[in-house]
Order: C-alpha cells, then sequence, then structure tokens
C-alpha cells in the first residue's frame, strides 16, 4: 500500500478535523488528570495498571489484560483511555 | 505529545502519548499503548532491529499513518514504518512510545523545562487537512 493510500485509509478512520480535536482533547485532559492524580493514585493503586477515561479511574488491576477486560465489559474506547503502570519507584530512562 | 496513530492494515486507530526523542531514528510504538489499541503480535509479519543503550531489541514493523493537531485546528498526516517493541516482554511492559526523528525532522521543535514548555512548529507534513473555514 502507497503512503497516500494509507494516509486516505487514515482519514476515513479519523473523521474530520473537529473529531481528532475531541480524541486528543479527551486523551489529553485523562493524561493530565493522571499526572495531577500521581500521589492520590500511588496511595490507592500503588503497583497497579490503572484506565483513566474523561479524568476519572474507570478500571485498575494487577495486569493490563485484567484493566483491559474491564475497560471492554464497561463499553469504553480503548482508543481514547491512558492505561498506565502506578508505581512509586521512579525509572530512569536511557533511551 | 499526544497524537492518532492509524494502523490501516489492521484496522486500528488509538490516541499516543508520545515521548519525544531526538535520538530515536524512527517511532517505535511501547507495548503499553499497542496493546490498548487492539495490537496483536501474530498479526505483524515486519521484523527489524534496534540498537540502543540497552542492546539491540527485536521489533516489529508496522505501516501506520501518525497525526498531530495545531492550534489552528488543522491537522497532520505523517505515513511512516514504524517499530512496534515486543508485546509480551515483562521488562519491557509499561515503557511508552517515542516519537523519533522521521517525524521531529519536519517540526522545530523548542524545549524549555524552565518553562515547562515544549512548543512544536510544523514545518511540512505529507498531507494536511485543513479546518472548515469561518464564514
Amino acid at each position: 500500500m502507497s503512503a497516500s493510500q494509507l494516509i486516505a485509509e487514515a482519514m476515513q478512520q479519523v473523521g474530520s478535523p473537529e473529531s481528532i480535536r475531541q480524541d486528543l482533547e479527551e486523551f489529553r485532559e485523562s493524561a493530565l488528570a493522571l499526572s495531577a492524580d500521581h500521589p492520590r493514585l500511588i496511595d490507592e493503586y500503588r503497583e497497579e495498571w490503572v484506565a483513566v477515561h474523561r479524568g476519572e479511574v474507570v478500571a485498575h488491576g494487577r495486569t493490563m489484560a485484567a484493566v483491559l477486560k474491564q475497560v471492554d465489559a464497561a463499553g469504553l474506547p480503548r482508543s481514547k483511555i491512558v492505561v498506565r503502570f502506578i508505581t512509586e519507584d521512579p525509572r530512569t530512562l536511557i533511551l | 505529545m499526544e497524537g492518532l496513530l492509524s494502523f490501516p492494515r489492521l484496522n486500528l486507530l488509538g490516541v499516543v502519548s508520545f515521548l519525544v526523542d531526538t535520538g530515536a531514528d524512527t517511532s517505535i510504538i511501547g507495548p503499553p499503548d499497542a496493546v490498548r489499541i487492539g495490537v496483536q503480535e501474530d498479526q505483524l509479519t515486519g521484523k527489524a532491529e534496534s540498537f540502543g543503550i540497552g542492546g539491540k531489541l527485536s521489533c516489529s514493523v508496522e505501516p501506520a499513518v501518525l497525526i498531530f493537531r495545531d492550534d489552528s485546528g488543522a491537522a497532520h498526516f505523517y505515513s511512516r514504518t514504524v517499530q512496534i517493541m515486543p508485546l509480551r516482554r515483562r521488562d519491557l511492559a509499561a515503557l511508552p512510545s517515542l516519537l523519533g526523528r522521521d517525524v521531529l525532522d519536519h517540526w522545530r521543535v523548542t524545549y524549555d523545562p524552565q518553562a515547562s514548555l515544549l512548543e512544536i512548529d510544523i514545518h511540512s507534513a505529507d498531507q494536511t487537512l485543513e479546518p472548515p473555514a469561518i464564514r
């Protein structure tokens, strides 16, 4: 598939610029909530995976698979949720 | 840096929060993002090796489209073959997705951590979808 064909298919998937804006802003809202709430999340969900949608924790569990199962069962859109592992230990990334 | 990631062949789409990495030759998708948006390792056929400070990593590769939005509301599309980290390795399970120079080379990036600022000016894209004109 050529680059232009790939982009044409992606355009079909994403829809209008307005729907792109909504998807990105919804996700950003959840990511910001996750960062701002990190101290509380460490208290409540230490060493767990959490899923955040529209700024609220909607699922949590010991494995990511368990969290995604809850997300799917609730009918929430995986494409717009933020999933993170909550840990107190700071990780040093050298990529 | 949030963007939409599309895998047209797999009919998958999701929002991804990328770590901007000027040291990465190509963009690479971390396991949490790949799994969340529905990538299954047995669907991936292309392979590539990456080299980093931790050594060699055997990744999958998949044609993708990355989509970013600017302040004007325009959407910018980049068709790239991205790498996908191995999905079943526990030591990689929480790694973020990296936005590499395959996209960053088309932007001007200003990083000012003292001001909590990461500013992007988009110089070019494979295709741009402008917002509807306001009459």
